[in-house]
């Protein structure tokens, strides 16, 4: 169980976030939505412990996930929406440099690279994939690490259909599986995809139901 | 760490062609301008001569004997003497193809034998040059010794008089007569010539090559750093740190290719300029002060590529900045050209001071305390310049 407790955040005397609390369980699929720039790439990067927090906790199992340095890297995969790769080594190598020393052996990966129609790409620079396969390096590059949540900025932003398909079909999966996703979007076929629907309006988030029509969510804005 | 330092390795390894071409465009026009530059040097420096015309009209055999002994002679070194008619000798005075004309008259050196003295003219240009003032005085410095000779010549043939040898002075006339004019003229110097240059102790090809030796790191350092220098995305770091990584580590394992890089291409350079140039041996010392290059260029390269967001401003800073520096040590003008804030300033800019050590190393007056004084300044400057890089990481990222 995922316990986010009061969390606040600001930009210098800019107030981003305030007081968001939510609790996630086994299986859930979060989708967050809201304007531009409200602070949603800000709220991942909080719970994924790149940025610390103003106030508030994090914990997973009743364990606080940022006590100590990495200590939610084994817990947390987070994919930025920026791909953190390295242009000029190959699929293989970017993938490498991700992977934990506590999980499971380099075999896992290939299985991971089939997955993710990676395979052919295998020994190609990222520098001459695409955008698609470049995402899709990044989320292997994360689900190699086996973690319990996983954190997505726009996963499927500018992607052809297919690619996002492929992503989608992981995400179903690994939250099949027992898995968190927390993932925010513009996409409405994503967002229907979501067992819990939050908007951030204001530093603040609030729950709505994902059944919404477009037009009552456009009005939530 | 290890394995983002492996990749990084492998980063660089990759990097290898598209540096070697990115250094070859600029490092040929570098060459290029050399050539031409020595190309010129070498082929004007014959012109550097100042021309005189010289019209010899005694063609006895006492002045053939002499004639090299004015115009081969070191005080006149700084002319070439051009044997010609008096009427092309002073049309050419008139152009100033010539800086004097010497005009050498008929019986001249039987004339000083036999104190009729016909004297030798000397024509300079109205407008006096330094090379006329000179060969005036090496004319007024060679009639000085010519009287002295004279002189002595005299003084034989009254003493041979007053001891009642007449007789014997015509056998031994022409012999006292030539004895007294050759050492006279052995012994002239009007002027001792001394040489001294720009360059100091290191001749022209030693000065310009210790310049070409940092051009190519410099151009070599520019393709890499915008590879290694340049910060990666901030996400990756992010994700780094994420993983535990601490920023002395993050740095670290960017810093360390690099700076292998630097060591290595700084040995292969080594390595080359000890057979171009073969002052600079192999010693503790040298290798030690070469150690100091690389870090050195590490830490600037590091430096310049930390506080660009885009690779194409940090390559032009880099260059600039570099060039500047080499410029301010002295290498494409020696000091003598340039303020003298250059000098004051040369401890304090890295790769001047780099080029000041490397000269020094060229001229083999390097001690190993010098390569360990160099190693303490070096140090200091690097580290300084690595804590501004890791300033202008965060300046970037922020």
């Amino acid at each position: 169980m995922l316990n986010v407790e009061h969390i606040s955040f600001s930009y210098r005397k800019k107030e981003v976030l305030r007081d968001i609390s939510f609790t996630a369980k086994e299986g859930d699929f979060i989708g967050i939505i809201g304007k531009n720039g409200c602070g949603k790439s800000t709220l991942l990067s909080v719970l994924a412990g790149v940025r610390l927090p103003a106030g508030g906790t994090v914990s997973f199992d009743g364990v606080p996930l940022f006590s100590k340095k990495g200590a939610s890297a084994g817990i947390i995969g987070y994919v930025p929406q920026l791909n953190p790769l390295l242009p000029e080594l190959s699929v293989r190598d970017n993938v490498r440099l991700w992977k934990q020393k506590s999980t499971a052996p380099d075999t896992s990966s290939d299985e991971l690279f089939l997955r993710l129609e990676l395979t052919d790409v295998m020994h190609t620079p990222v520098a001459k994939l695409s955008e698609g396969l470049k995402k899709r390096v990044s989320i292997a590059s994360v689900l190699q690490n086996h973690p319990k949540i996983l954190i997505l900025d726009e996963p499927s932003a500018a992607l052809d259909l297919p690619c996002k398909e492929v992503i989608h079909k992981q995400l179903l999966t690994f939250s099949e599986q027992g898995g968190i996703v927390l993932f925010t979007s513009h996409e409405e076929a994503e967002l229907s995809l979501c067992s819990t629907l939050y908007i951030l309006k204001e530093g603040c988030l609030l729950q709505v139901p994902n059944t919404l029509d477009k037009h009552t969510l456009i009005q939530q804005f | 760490m290890s394995v983002l330092f492996f990749l990084q390795l492998k980063r660089a390894l990759k990097a290898v062609p598209r540096v070697i071409a990115g250094a070859t465009i600029p490092l040929l026009l570098v060459g290029m301008a050399v050539f031409f530059a020595w190309s010129h040097y070498t082929s004007s420096s014959k012109t550097l001569l100042s021309p005189v015309a010289l019209v010899n009209q005694d063609a006895g055999d006492s002045l053939n004997m002499i004639l090299p002994m004015i115009t081969e002679s070191e005080a006149a070194s700084g002319f070439t003497f051009m044997e010609m008619s008096e009427a092309a000798a002073m049309k050419a005075l008139e152009k100033g193809d010539v800086c004097a004309a010497l005009i050498l008259p008929k019986d001249m050196v039987s004339g000083i034998l036999d104190s009729t003295n016909t004297p030798a003219r000397l024509y300079l240009p109205k407008s006096t040059t330094a090379p006329s003032l000179l060969i005036g005085k090496y004319a007024e410095a060679g009639s000085r010794t010519l009287g002295a000779s004279q002189a002595g010549i005299y003084s034989a043939t009254d003493l041979y008089k007053t001891y009642g040898l007449t007789d014997h002075l015509s056998d031994v006339y022409y012999d006292i007569n030539t004895a007294n004019l050759k050492y006279a003229l052995s012994r002239e110097s009007a002027f001792s010539v001394a040489s001294t240059t720009a360059t100091g102790m290191l001749s022209l090809p030693e000065y310009y090559g210790c310049t070409l030796f940092l051009c190519i790191l410099l151009f070599f350092g520019a393709g890499m750093g915008s590879f290694l220098g340049t910060p990666a995305p901030k996400t990756f770091s992010d994700q780094l740190r994420r993983n535990g990584m601490g920023t002395f580590s993050l740095e670290l394992s960017l810093f360390l290719p690099l700076g292998l890089f630097f060591f290595i291409l700084t040995f292969c350079l080594g390595g080359l300029a000890h057979i171009f140039l073969p002052g600079l041996s192999f010693t503790g010392a040298t290798a030690l002060f070469l150690l100091c290059l690389a870090l050195c260029f590490t830490a600037f390269t590091q430096l310049i590529f930390s506080f660009t967001k885009n690779t194409g401003h940090g390559l032009l800073l880099f260059l600039f900045l570099g060039l500047f520096m080499i410029l301010f040590g002295g290498g494409f003008l020696p000091y003598a050209f340039l303020p003298d804030l250059c000098t004051d300033l040369t401890p304090f800019l890295p790769l001047a001071a780099c080029l000041a050590g490397l000269r020094r190393a060229v001229t083999g007056a390097l001690s190993l305390t010098d390569s360990l004084l160099l190693l303490l300044h070096f140090g200091v400057l690097s580290g300084l310049l690595v804590l501004l890089s890791l300033i202008g990481r965060r300046e970037v990222h922020e």
